[in-house]
């Protein structure tokens, strides 16, 4: 299973973007972890976030670095699922687990 | 998130500039989340990150001047890796890349954090169940 590990927000050169479609490529066996600015990410409208939930990529919202910016959990696109660094570790500790950092 | 396995060995590896962003704070917080779970951590820093463990940065961070205020400072890097240390009873070790060490002018870090050679990156990599790559270098 890939985890990839998001800190950075998309912008006009979005480097993540391949890194993301990786992921996309390995639904189910993949998840996306948000943390630092890659939070804004899963702000509705999310489109590229809905394209990945829908592929069945599971988003994981790092709380921590959504109360950082001031973000409710209201504002996040449906499907996504906020979490707290004992869930990441559980989510690493899984047999058969690789995780990239971003 | 209910399933739980065994706890597992981790390597956490800190790359280059440790202030630019958050990354420090993630560290720390995967650590201490790693060992409240029982498992054994070993963190690797390269490159700036070589400074986090110095014993020259005291206990507290510098007062911030905009919140002076604030009565109680922050613990320093250095600080929560002591606490890090001994709250993991060795469980967690903080190592130190030697040539990267010896790049910044790293003389003398708190006793829980070793200066290493910089190949036992390596060792202790393929020693681990998990192993992620913070930062860039």
């Amino acid at each position: 299973m890939l985890v990839l590990i998001e800190s950075q927000t998309g912008g006009a050169e979005d480097a993540a973007s391949e890194a993301l479609e990786a992921a996309r490529r390995l639904a189910p066996d993949s998840a996306v972890v948000l943390v630092h600015c890659g939070v804004r990410r899963a702000l509705r409208p999310g489109a590229s976030i809905d394209a990945l939930l829908s592929a069945g990529v599971r988003i994981l919202v790092d709380e921590f670095s959504l109360t950082l910016r001031g973000l409710s959990r209201e504002r996040l696109c449906a499907g996504v699922e906020v979490i707290g660094m004992d869930d990441v570790v559980e989510l690493l500790s899984r047999d058969r687990v690789r995780a990239i950092w971003h | 998130m209910a399933r739980r396995d065994p706890p597992k060995r981790f390597f956490l590896g800190m790359m280059g500039t440790p202030y630019r962003d958050e990354t420090v704070t993630t560290l720390f917080r995967l650590a201490d989340a790693a060992i409240a779970a029982g498992s054994h951590v070993d963190v690797w820093c390269c490159g700036g990150s070589v400074h986090l463990a110095d014993a020259s940065l005291g206990a507290e961070k510098p007062r911030d001047i905009s919140q002076i205020e604030e009565p109680s400072p922050a613990p320093s890097t250095a600080a929560l890796v002591t606490a890090l240390a001994r709250r993991g009873a060795g469980a967690f070790q903080w190592n130190i890349c030697r040539y990267c060490a010896e790049e910044h002018g790293v003389v003398a870090p708190v006793p829980e954090a070793r200066i290493r050679p910089s190949l036992h990156f390596v060792k202790l990599m393929s020693e681990a169940d998990v192993s992620l790559i913070l930062g860039r270098k």
